[in-house]
């Protein structure tokens, strides 16, 4: 039980964490360092193997229930949002990161496509002035538009105390007023996009910002978080003009830019501490080059002045800006950030202070504005539907999280329409969309976990369509959708593991985990009936939603879903039930919840078709499902997380089946543990085993584990402790009683891998071997499972129960290979694994 | 091998960018145009001993005044100077101006294929934006250019 509520939680934190990092734009630098960091907690969603790694050393992280799971989880899914999502092929974040760094400036002006950062100029100066004053922003927008540029923001300063009249009134130009400035809009973009190698279809956001002079002590105590006028605006920056609002602004100003002018002398200094601790509060400093280019006496005050900036943040948090009164001062991107050379900056940072740090700012700031408390979406927009034009999901998962700026994003239709990119648009958005879906779909498997305890399989379906219900409601915008999938995969873990949590306080886990594992097959659309309905909308969707890479997983995923569900329903509720929710899990590691649920119904498809099984005892099984699949759903969330890092690691689609199945077994294990045993010895085992065994590698992997433990240690061995490890112990074990011994030995050694958990055949001693593996596994997460998920992956190949425990050995073995060698990429999973052994 | 190397710039100008003065072509683009314009600048901002430096290596090498394309040829050192000058003209002959750099590299062989597909596409929009007042001589002359363009050499 202690270990089914772990899971529960840590799910639940995954999915927080995953949620808010998903929100968070993982463009920066920061994030990427972040993630690579936290890898552990990452969520199993991630597709790709350093994600899936990671998300196993999350896993095993989280054992312990800490957040920093959920937010490595998210990272990792917001590694790989953010690259796909910016480079709008939905690449894994992590690897669109790495390629995010600024190109050489020095024979290539034009980056190459690894993640191509739009280009933004976040301040074009907006005054109060009736029309002239229109026209004039008009033709900025136009001109930013056509030299390239992904995104502007309309700047408005105000002086001395700020009144309720100062909330955010500033219009937004929609596309047709540019047009009208510029008829041929489209062509001259699509050209200066091309070159920039920005996509043609990323949508023109527009932002609007607040510049608020800071002298007095009144004025800057008003720049805290509290200021509901300061909430109106997309971003907040602060120009102080005396030493003391600039110490302010540095240490403890709750904004966004520090914003000097440079144009005149100096009033203050700026110290180095100062300057230090603002970097660190990641407050971003702001050079404007507009008066570099209009006036020569300007030209040497900026020079002389934000050099010292420049050389005081070493090219660090400084974004770049034009603030041109009139459109002669505009330039385009690559031009902006060769004149900063003339300041001291290099290219590379001139660069990135154009693209990336704009982006990281945006992403953080429109975070802030519409999340509360980083966790939860305010916004509420039509459920998970594609939004209208001006939200697209923007091609890369970031924008979803980030910077859709709502009603600001120009969709730039036509422009779409003459790149003909509105598929990869539509794509995206549905992306967002799926996710929604699959956060819908996940909390309904938690819904169903609680049912499930209830013993009731139909709960499945229902949690599944009221999450998926509560998740679409706060999707908004399909922008958002990306975000939202975030979140909803956040608040689906959050319930996922809240669900789990309970579930594994019910002893009855096994059956629960099972139904769940069920409930999620059915969610999927796997050929259970029941449920599947959700799922199947999910999958498909999902598979869009879900990073790119995830679009094959997925797929896949529905697949092993029903394929899941059919083991599961043979009755070895734990290993369907880790079937559907490796899938699941693997897929939502990926991508947030979204990969989650079609992972689970992809893996519960795939275990459908893997296992071919038809499920004869599906009955049994269903029975155990729901006790699997609230141990899935629970463990899901979890093994989703780890099977994320499963799937990463298998690089292969089943893996990540496996992943989600994992966490499904996973969940299920725990309840399959306490049931497994019961059921195996009791129930047919070799029936339900074969079928696990071949859908569910993965299910093999933890049916081994769960074998030997339940063999071994016989219901005590099995970790209930927690609920997780349970669940994919049990799940393991209930897939193949004939295989459990061999199986769970097997599992225990690939899924600690990182305990170095040699296969034996011995079941003493693998039993006990896996019930600490089981632990460990259940507590390192989907780690494990993901491990002998892939290795069950690999080893498809339908495992009579008498063979059981051959294959699963087999298949551990490579698994076992496999296993090792990606996730340990990073010191700390090792650590972790090894200190979860 | 050779040891002085330079640097190959296509920029773009686009004319009159708050569209303040009169409509078509308040002013043609010119080599001579372009080349005081930017001379005047580099001399500004870098100074006497800036402009000498780097007049050794610049020069600009071709100018299509229909589709405003340039091809601008500077050395390795000074590259980034002159084009920061370049960025920090403001007008030609009265007309606003902005220079945006479309691509930049290290040699004659790649400027002239990347300057002539921009060239290419810079003229499609052209006529989309002339429309059906596309005269014919326009055709000739970009066909000129464009050979002009296969022709160019260090």
């Amino acid at each position: 039980m202690q270990r089914s509520a772990c899971i529960i939680l840590l799910l639940l934190f995954l999915c927080t964490l995953f949620g808010i990092i998903s929100l968070c734009h993982c463009y920066s630098d920061s994030w990427n360092s972040m993630l690579l960091g936290s890898s552990s907690v990452s969520n199993p969603v991630v597709a790709p193997k350093m994600r899936s790694i990671r998300m196993k050393r999350l896993l095993q992280d989280r054992h312990d229930e800490n957040h920093n799971t959920e937010r490595e989880g998210q990272e990792i899914c917001n590694n790989q949002n953010l690259a796909g999502s910016i480079s709008e092929t939905g690449t894994a974040i992590s690897e669109a990161r790495t390629t995010n760094s600024a190109g050489n400036e020095q024979h290539q002006i034009h980056p190459t496509p690894r993640s191509p950062m739009g280009f933004f100029d976040l301040s074009v100066p907006y005054t109060d002035l009736p029309p002239p004053d229109r026209s004039t922003r008009t033709k900025l927008v136009t001109k930013a538009l056509e030299l390239g540029y992904s995104g502007v923001a309309y700047n408005r300063t105000i002086k001395g105390v700020m009144s309720d009249r100062d909330r955010c009134s500033i219009p937004l130009l929609t596309l047709p007023s540019l047009l009208k400035h510029s008829p041929h809009l489209t062509s001259s973009v699509g050209f200066h996009r091309h070159l920039l190698g920005v996509p043609r279809a990323t949508p023109f956001r527009q932002y609007t910002r607040l510049t608020v002079c800071a002298e007095t002590l009144a004025q800057a105590q008003a720049l805290n978080s509290g200021n509901p006028i300061l909430k109106t605006y997309d971003l907040v920056a602060v120009k102080p003009m005396n030493q003391f609002a600039f110490d302010q602004a540095c240490e403890k100003l709750e904004v966004d830019i520090i914003a000097i002018d440079f144009s005149e002398k100096l009033s203050f200094r700026l110290k180095q501490p100062l300057v230090k601790a603002a970097i660190e509060r990641k407050v971003y400093f702001e050079i404007t080059y507009a008066g570099l280019i209009a006036d020569v006496q300007t030209r040497r005050q900026i020079i002389t002045n934000a050099k010292l900036l420049v050389d005081w943040t070493r090219g660090r948090n400084i974004i770049i800006s034009s603030a041109a009164p009139t459109a002669n001062e505009f330039r385009g991107p690559y031009d902006v950030a060769n004149l900063m050379s003339l300041l001291g900056l290099s290219m590379e940072r001139a660069k990135a202070a154009i693209s990336r740090n704009c982006r990281t700012l945006i992403s953080n700031a429109v975070r802030k504005k519409h999340y509360y408390k980083e966790a939860i979406r305010v916004e509420v927009l039509p459920s998970g539907e594609e939004s209208d034009g001006n939200k697209p999901s923007s091609s890369d998962s970031f924008n979803w999280d980030p910077i859709s700026s709502g009603e600001g994003d120009l969709l730039l239709d036509d422009l779409a329409k003459a790149f003909s990119n509105s598929s990869t648009k539509a794509t995206k958005m549905v992306k967002a969309i799926d996710f929604a879906s699959v956060i819908d779909s996940m909390p309904s498997l938690g819904f169903q976990v609680n049912d499930l305890i209830a013993g009731t399989n139909v709960v499945v379906s229902q949690p599944l369509a009221t999450q998926k219900n509560i998740v679409s409601a706060p999707q908004l915008n399909v922008q958002s959708v990306a975000t939202d999938g975030v979140q909803e995969q956040s608040v689906l873990c959050d319930t996922m593991l809240e669900r789990q949590r309970f579930k594994s306080e019910n002893p009855q886990k096994l059956y629960s985990s099972s139904d769940t594992t069920k409930a999620v097959n059915d969610v999927i659309p796997i050929e259970d009936p029941s449920i599947t309905t959700r799922a199947e909308p999910n999958s498909p969707d999902e598979t869009d939603g879900i990073a790119t890479d995830i679009h094959g997983v997925q797929s896949q995923k529905s697949a092993i879903a029903n394929a899941v569900n059919d083991v599961m329903e043979i009755e070895v509720p734990t290993t369907t039930g880790a079937e559907p929710t490796n899938s699941a899990e693997s897929m939502g590691i990926t991508k947030e919840i979204h990969d989650v649920q079609s992972l689970k119904s992809v893996t519960a498809k795939t275990f459908k078709d893997a296992m071919e099984i038809e499920a004869p005892t599906t009955t049994g099984a269903e029975t155990k499902n729901p006790d699997g699949i609230d141990g899935v759903t629970t463990e899901i969330l979890n093994v989703s997380t780890t099977n994320c890092e499963l799937n990463v690691v298998p690089s292969q689609v089943n893996l990540t089946y496996h992943a989600l199945d994992i966490g499904l077994s996973v969940a299920c294990n725990p309840d399959s543990e306490v049931q497994v045993p019961t059921n195996y010895q009791d129930t047919d085992i070799p029936g339900p085993h074969n079928e696990e065994a071949d859908s569910i590698k993965n299910n093999d992997i933890q049916s081994d584990l769960v074998d030997e433990v339940l063999t071994g240690k016989e219901k005590k061995s099995l970790p209930l402790d927690s609920a997780l490890d349970k669940s994919i112990l049990e799940v393991d074990e209930l897939t193949e009683p004939g295989d459990d011994v061999v199986v769970l030995a097997n599992q225990v050694p690939v899924l600690d891998s990182s305990d170095e958990m040699t296969a034996t055949d011995d079941y003493s001693v693998a039993n006990h071997e896996t019930a600490e593996v089981i632990m460990h596994e259940q507590e390192h997460g989907k780690a494990d499972v993901e491990l002998s998920y892939p290795a069950l992956v690999q080893s498809e190949s339908g495992k009579s129960k008498a063979k059981r425990k051959k294959p699963h050995q087999v298949t551990f073995l490579p698994l076992k290979r496999l296993l090792h060698a990606t996730p340990f990429k990073k010191a700390r999973k090792s650590k972790r694994r090894h200190k979860m052994a | 091998m050779v040891g002085f190397k330079n640097r190959y710039m296509t920029l773009e100008v686009i004319l009159d960018p708050n569209k303040e003065l009169a409509k078509k072509d308040p002013v043609i683009i010119t080599t001579y145009n372009v080349t005081k314009a930017i001379k005047d600048s580099i001399l500004v901002n870098f100074g006497e001993c800036g402009l000498a430096s780097s007049l050794g290596s610049f020069q600009v090498k071709y100018v299509n005044e229909i589709t405003r394309l340039c091809i601008i040829r500077a050395s390795r050192e000074d590259h980034q100077k002159v084009w920061s000058a370049i960025t920090m003209v403001r007008s030609i002959a009265d007309c606003p101006v902005i220079f945006n750099l479309l691509d930049l590299s290290g040699s004659i062989r790649a400027c002239k294929t990347a300057a002539l597909k921009c060239d290419e596409l810079k003229f499609e929009q052209h006529k989309l934006v002339v429309g059906s007042i596309l005269s014919a001589q326009d055709t000739q002359k970009m066909q000129f250019y464009l050979d002009k363009i296969k022709g160019l050499e260090h």
